[in-house]
């Protein structure tokens, strides 16, 4: 099979009642090829990866043929795993209490000897194509035992257990968007095994750095329509970003613009098993990156602060010191945070967006407890008008909108009330360039405002241009800052690399 | 191979952590219908309103088979008397769903509401203070299952049925297995099996009830939270919600609901026995979740509530005229339950 294209489509299109998603695509992967398809939240990325997978019918396609062979519909999942189409999601789908060979064998099934199912075999075939992924592992590991990425590798494994003969086209959905930014490496290299090994794999990502790094071809979507396809030595990244970002893109506010005001927070030596003696002052109209690895401790540092996590030591807003942890007398006293983990701990997923907008501030909604339809509709839809939500449509379900959409619900609902101090972890990942602009637009309104905002990320991009200052952390200490002239790329870079070798990562 | 996983827009897509592994409500329900735009508006109001249109629709038929009987006051009289415990009782078993929880015992508490009243009764108790007793216990009850699922952290299903258990053998003690029929409050019996012109006076408090209810889940900030912490407990906390303190009201004022149910339930059957408590809960869950798949389809909702306890009270009524045994109500209620939520669901996946 390895002969044929993997997937030809032409006039590929989509349409939702009067809404079209997906106009006239075409979009050829090549066997052997990585192919990445980019565009910004809701370009119909997401609804050309189910349509390929046989989540929805076309509307209408000229050609369609998968693997060389002629497609007339792929009316189901079924269909379009028969015909070798594997799909790896950013959710992996897999269990975290069961085994490397158990996962697998939850899609594949066992080998068999009779009647009987042989585990020698199951084990023996499971190690065969964990070689083939280069994972080295024990089938027998739990996957709750195993890093992020390797989990991904696993998940490899699983599309490709019947033989790469019968894989003709291999989708890798935003695989990375969920992974400590460390460990992409480590998936980039399994993709490029896969691909070696002949298979054609279209990779659905917002991240270009990986792009530049693992693709042969890029088709960028914007609306619903191809605007560019070619290989990828024809683009550069400032390309890339303009074709999938459009006008969105501004700078954000260049530092030190604004007058910095006192300290607003204060912390000094925090403790606990995350965080070991660690200090810092943010003023009110400065913003603060704070840098590290997985695991460094940032998050703890986010939780602790915003009363989701104990520690010793103090925390003073204001010259005000906080006592025991409770995330409503933080909020309280001015404190807002966005997690990390949008769709467990951030969003409503079922709730409106309506609903998830005044959450935070139902007070400002309601008099006496009752609420005021009005009010909320008001509230909601300024939010949604001022920064640009997708759909604009305050009813919509937070699952009908794109994971960067989300997100500015979760950041901008913090506006109708600015925190004094707002902590904010990981803000921009998984996002497009278009809203990772209105998210920094919303933080840099905030300090100009006043605020002090904390940033948590591991992205030396994001800290590099939103950080007035950039604090270092590494194993749950503070262990360097860097501002005015150190503040630079490469001195970030050195001291990241230099700050975790010593700790090394689960790989 | 398999067909790959991919996530409907509902699903829960992170393996968040789940407090407990036991089931929670909203994984036993049809899922939220979120039609996309290329349905029909015909398929989305069916879906919408099918519980709504099978009460119509079983209105008429029964209207059509019998003439003389279905249709006539006393009957209505009669469907909307019976059926007014009832529908306290889905109120107290829905409050705890729409933060997520489950409360199994509220039949327990039933139980023991209408047995306390009537031992109470028969030893001169007034009739202000059997019900001032009663809802005091209820709001015990209530307690102590908070105490369990927010304190301690135990899951809300097997809590209720701990707790539901408990409370029954006290019924059971109580009672020492006998019918309680002497003795019992003279006023409660003409109250509950009253009427004021064409209504049972016994619809008063069920409508009372029923009609706080819907104005504290639609118009009020708690409710408004409530439903908040049944989409996600996580993120309702991250978002300020004061998340156990909610999660245990709804189970103080579900006791609360339920020991008034038990104590109007006296007043309407004119005796008290011990057992009688499961036989009140599952139509007062089940008319919780096929409420759900109407009105506000996908979500626990007070109207879809009321309009399950009237499709079930018509249909097992309307049975019951054409000659359907004493079995007519737990196969009604069972089979009703199955077919709308079943097709509700079916709906929701066609839509897809």
């Amino acid at each position: 099979m390895q002969q044929h294209d993997a997937l030809t489509a032409t006039g590929l299109t989509k349409r939702f009642g009067p809404r079209t998603v997906v106009r006239g695509v075409d979009l050829t992967v090549r066997a052997g090829e990585v192919h990445a398809l980019v565009g910004p939240n809701g370009s119909g990325k997401s609804t050309v990866v189910k349509i390929l997978s046989g989540f929805h019918e076309p509307t209408s396609v000229e050609r369609l043929e998968i693997g060389g062979r002629q497609v007339d519909t792929l009316s189901s999942a079924r269909v379009a795993a028969d015909l070798g189409v594997r799909v790896v999601h950013q959710d992996l789908g897999l269990v975290p209490e069961l085994s490397i060979l158990e996962n697998v064998a939850l899609a594949a099934g066992y080998e068999t000897r009779g009647p009987l199912l042989s585990w020698a075999a199951s084990r023996r075939r499971c190690a065969v194509v964990l070689e083939q992924v280069g994972l080295h592992r024990s089938p027998d590991t739990l996957v709750r035992d195993l890093a992020v990425w390797e989990r991904v590798a696993v998940a490899f494994a699983r599309a490709i257990y019947d033989g790469l003969d019968k894989v003709s086209l291999l989708i890798l959905d935003e695989i990375t968007a969920a992974l400590p930014r460390d460990q992409v490496v480590n998936v980039l290299e399994v993709v490029r095994t896969v691909k070696q090994l002949g298979a054609g794999v279209l990779y659905v990502s917002h991240r270009f750095e990986e792009i530049f790094e693992i693709a042969d071809w890029v088709t960028v979507l914007v609306d619903g329509s191809v605007v560019a396809s070619a290989p990828i030595a024809e683009f550069t990244a400032p390309d890339l970003v303009q074709l999938v970002a459009g006008k969105a893109v501004e700078a954000a506010a260049p530092h030190g613009e604004v007058p910095l005001g006192d300290a607003l927070i204060d912390v000094d030596s925090l403790e606990n098993d995350r965080l070991h003696e660690v200090s810092m002052q943010v003023r009110g109209g400065e913003i603060v990156a704070i840098i590290g690895r997985a695991g460094c401790g940032r998050s703890a540092l986010g939780r602790v602060l915003f009363g989701l996590e104990k520690a010793s030591g103090t925390i003073r807003l204001n010259g005000r010191t906080f006592g025991r942890p409770s995330v409503r007398s933080r909020m309280r006293a001015g404190i807002g945070y966005v997690p990390q983990d949008r769709f467990g701990s951030g969003i409503l997923p079922a709730g409106s967006v309506k609903e998830n907008a005044t959450l935070i501030d139902l007070g400002s909604v309601s008099r006496a407890g009752m609420l005021s339809n009005r009010a909320e509709i008001e509230q909601a839809e300024r939010l949604v008008k001022e920064y640009d939500v997708r759909p604009a449509d305050i009813d919509a379900l937070m699952t009908q909108l794109s994971g960067g959409n989300q997100q500015k619900v979760l950041v901008a609902r913090w506006m109708s009330r600015p925190p004094k101090v707002l902590v904010l972890d990981e803000p921009t990942e998984g996002v497009d360039a278009g809203a990772r602009a209105t998210i920094y637009r919303l933080i840099d309104r905030l300090r100009r405002d006043g605020s002090a905002v904390l940033v948590l990320t591991s992205s030396i991009e994001e800290a590099m241009q939103l950080g007035d200052r950039v604090i270092l952390m590494s194993d749950g200490r503070v262990i360097d800052e860097f501002s005015g002239s150190r503040l630079n790329e490469h001195e970030l870079e050195q001291a990241l690399l230099a700050g975790t070798t010593s700790t090394g990562t689960a790989s | 191979m398999t067909t790959p996983t991919t996530q409907t827009p509902t699903g829960n897509e992170n393996g968040a952590a789940r407090r407990r592994h036991m089931p929670q409500p909203q994984e036993l329900m049809a899922q939220p219908i979120d039609l996309p735009r290329n349905s029909s508006r015909l398929v989305t109001a069916l879906s919408k309103y099918a519980v709504v249109i099978v009460a119509i629709v079983l209105i008429l038929v029964f209207a059509i088979l019998n003439p003389g009987t279905f249709l006539t006051l006393d009957n209505v009289k009669l469907v909307l008397g019976s059926n007014s415990v009832a529908l306290i009782l889905a109120m107290a078993g829905l409050l705890p769903l729409i933060g997520g929880e489950f409360d199994l015992s509220i039949g327990y508490t039933l139980e023991i509401s209408t047995v306390i009243t009537a031992v109470m009764s028969e030893a001169g108790a007034p009739l202000p203070v059997t019900l001032l007793v009663v809802l005091v216990v209820g709001a015990a009850i209530g307690l102590l299952n908070a105490f369990f699922i927010t304190v301690l952290g135990v899951s809300s299903f097997i809590t209720t049925l701990g707790v539901g258990t408990v409370v029954s053998a006290i019924s059971l003690a109580l009672t020492q297995g006998q019918i309680l029929i002497t003795g019992l409050p003279q006023p409660l019996i003409d109250f509950a099996q009253g009427s004021l012109g064409p209504l049972p006076l016994i619809l008063i408090p069920a409508a009372v009830v029923f009609v706080i209810l819907w104005i504290v889940g639609e118009f009020t900030t708690y409710g408004r939270r409530l439903l908040a912490v049944g989409l996600s407990s996580r993120a309702s906390l991250l978002a300020g919600v004061r998340v156990s303190w909610m999660v245990g009201s709804t189970f103080v004022i579900a006791g609360i609901l339920a020991a008034f149910a038990g104590w109007l339930q006296l007043g309407r059957v004119g005796s008290a026995s011990a057992g009688v408590g499961p036989s009140f809960l599952l139509p007062a869950i089940a008319a919780a979740f096929l409420g759900a798949t109407t009105i506000k389809a996908g979500r626990f909702n007070v109207l879809g509530t009321g309009v399950a306890v009237l499709l079930v009270a018509v249909g097992v009524n309307g049975l019951e005229l054409n000659g359907a045994a004493y079995w007519a109500q737990p196969l009604f209620d069972g089979a009703i339950l199955l077919l709308a939520v079943g097709t509700a669901q079916l709906l929701a996946r066609r839509a897809r």
